[in-house]
């Protein structure tokens, strides 16, 4: 498995001569072999170039989870291409930021997304847009010039999350960055060939990447989900038993379905023998009914954002795991460095002392795409940390506990995670001004529910339009569960909205 | 269109931010595929089926097939709450 390059398609093109015929990818009762899946992904970068699409060109894959999908991203990687894949949730308004921020040179679709909002965006602009099928179908596959020499630290992905200016920030992966990751997820997990590895996450969320490349660092099975599995917690644990599945990477509130209204205990799930969540704290409820129904799986929490993917990780340990014990995020991975510091930038090296935890090493991203203003206030080294090399301030707070793991504390902004996705609250608040009746706004979280408050002078505003705006505006789980206007807006004495005031009034 | 299908495109309507999505809506729309009913979505109707019509929606019955058009979850509500009137 130790490989020279860390180029990401490398991984392809290597599993394709260790294991030729073996199953790469599975979707749907069909199968892709590796050697299957690097001939598309070569005639698909082959018909890139034909295009005289270049390296460093952005490629927009608004598509589901398909083999060829796969395929379309490791065939742009090849040409030289930076993906971008996007939620294709997103209403017209957000992809059009998106595709103004990267100015991508293509758009690949799928055929089977009816999306009237990416229809919206492609008729508005001039941008050469296709399916896959159709990009196959313009080269034979052996025409590939020989190939553009590379480097590991160009980039491979922008993966587009929430910004609370209201305009997403592109994160800027390197190859480097993520082939440092799935190798390290390979390596610790003891991926190998016989792993049949779920793929359930989205393509623009960070966790599909451990799916498509620690598998293809491993020669594992990747077996994609049907589009709509997620939603139906029944379907999801009958498909895990039925593709005998080996190893699930997902958020919490997956596997919270799973345990709800999963049905687990009427499952044969002897095969899964390991499951990854991240994205959230999973609840200790959620986490001991797991342990109960799967006595043979090994669990394990991993930590980081997507400009470090995963930072830290902790395994769970079935003997001594507290679930009325705080929430461990574990340690450092193995070729990452993970410290806490205060907020005069010192490094503190005590337990109990909490601090901002900041990543060092090859997992830290690139930094934000055409924003060097954020680049440089969230990846500058502290002054008081004797640390070299690049490093990203996560914003998450945490203590060393006196066995030296990092216990999470939570932020001290505005971000906040729904279902695993960050949320800048700061987005949602921007997207309500912008509505001409709406003065001010601010959006707090009550139990688990956002509720915007809206300061307006306009008499019989309906909250309903409002929440329209939203709808249009922003991604689906950041609409709020409900608006209330009010006449004024409480504020403190430096002039801020008094938040904590409208928490009152949230549960009053 | 029965009361049971309206009730549910008003609630659906409530919910979809395309504006062409929502005057398109009827009982045969392609709810999964149209991308209208996703996982939140999903947990959404559920909820608000339970409080509407007074009935626990079993696990086994969230499955795509009785989610694909308001038509096939307005046969879904209709099996439900006979069998919740039988037992009762």
């Amino acid at each position: 498995m130790i490989m020279q390059s860390q180029l990401l398609h490398h991984a392809l093109t290597e599993a394709a001569a260790q294991r030729g015929a073996s199953d790469a990818v599975v979707f749907a009762g069909k199968t892709l072999s590796w050697l299957e899946l690097d001939f598309l992904s070569n005639r698909i970068a082959g018909a890139f170039r034909r295009r005289g699409i270049a390296t460093g060109d952005r490629v927009v894959f608004f598509s589901s989870k398909h083999p060829l999908t796969i395929a379309g991203l490791y065939g742009a990687m090849r040409a030289g291409c930076i993906c971008v894949p996007l939620d294709t949730g997103s209403p017209a308004s957000r992809l059009r930021q998106i595709v103004e921020d990267c100015s991508p040179s293509f758009i690949c679709y799928s055929e089977d997304l009816q999306s009237v909002e990416l229809k919206r965006v492609l008729e508005e602009t001039s941008m050469p847009a296709q399916t896959i099928q159709h990009l196959l179908r313009e080269t034979d596959g052996f025409s590939m010039p020989s190939e553009t020499p590379l480097k590991a630290s160009g980039l491979a992905y922008l993966l587009y999350t929430s910004g609370s200016t209201g305009q997403p920030k592109g994160v800027m992966l390197s190859h480097q960055n993520v082939h440092a990751f799935a190798t390290w997820a390979a390596r610790e997990f003891d991926l190998c060939s016989n792993d049949r590895v779920a793929g359930v996450s989205p393509l623009h969320f960070d966790l599909s990447t451990f799916d498509l490349f620690a598998s293809a660092l491993a020669g594992a099975t990747l077996v994609l989900a049907a589009a709509h599995s997620l939603a139906f917690p029944v379907r999801l644990a009958e498909w895990l038993e039925q593709q005998r599945i080996t190893v699930l990477y997902t958020v919490p509130s997956v596997l919270a379905g799973l345990v709800e209204r999963g049905n687990l205990a009427g499952r044969k799930l002897d095969c899964l023998r390991l499951i990854l969540f991240a994205g959230e704290p999973c609840s200790p409820r959620v986490l001991a009914r797991l342990l109960e129904l799967l006595p043979h799986t090994e669990f394990a929490n991993l930590y980081g954002p997507t400009e470090t993917n995963v930072c830290t990780f902790e395994r769970i340990d079935r003997n001594t795991w507290d679930p009325l014990g705080p929430f461990s995020i574990g340690r450092a991975c193995e070729g990452t460095e993970v410290v806490l510091i205060d907020q005069d930038d010192r490094l503190i090296s005590w337990p109990g002392q909490i601090g901002e935890l900041v990543a060092y090493g090859p997992i830290v991203s690139q930094g934000y795409w055409h924003d060097e203003e954020r680049t440089r206030l969230r990846y500058q080294p502290p002054a008081g940390v004797p640390l070299r090399g690049r490093c990203f301030r996560t914003g998450d707070f945490a203590e060393l506990n006196i066995s030296g793991a990092f216990v999470f504390h939570g932020r001290r902004d505005h971000m906040i995670k729904i279902r695993g996705h960050r949320v800048e609250l700061g987005e949602i608040e921007v997207a309500l001004c912008t509505h001409p009746s709406v003065a001010e706004a601010a959006v707090i979280v009550a139990e688990e529910r956002l509720i915007a408050f809206v300061c307006s002078s306009t008499p019989g505003l309906a909250p309903q339009l409002l929440l329209e705006h939203c709808f249009q505006r922003v991604l689906r789980h950041m609409v709020p569960a409900e608006v209330r206007i009010l006449q004024e807006m409480p504020h403190g004495s430096t002039g801020k909205i008094d938040r904590g005031t409208l928490e009152r009034m949230a549960r009053g | 269109m029965n009361a049971i299908e309206q009730k549910i495109i008003e609630h659906l309507q409530a919910r979809i931010w395309s504006d062409r999505q929502r005057d398109e809506l009827n009982s045969q729309t392609r709810l999964l595929d149209s991308g209208i009913l996703d996982s939140m979505e999903l947990t959404t109707l559920v909820s608000y089926l339970e409080s509407q019509f007074a009935f626990d929606v079993p696990d086994d019955e969230i499955v795509p097939e009785n989610f694909q058009t308001p038509e096939s979850i307005a046969n879904l509500v209709a099996r439900l709450s006979g069998a919740s009137l039988d037992k009762s």
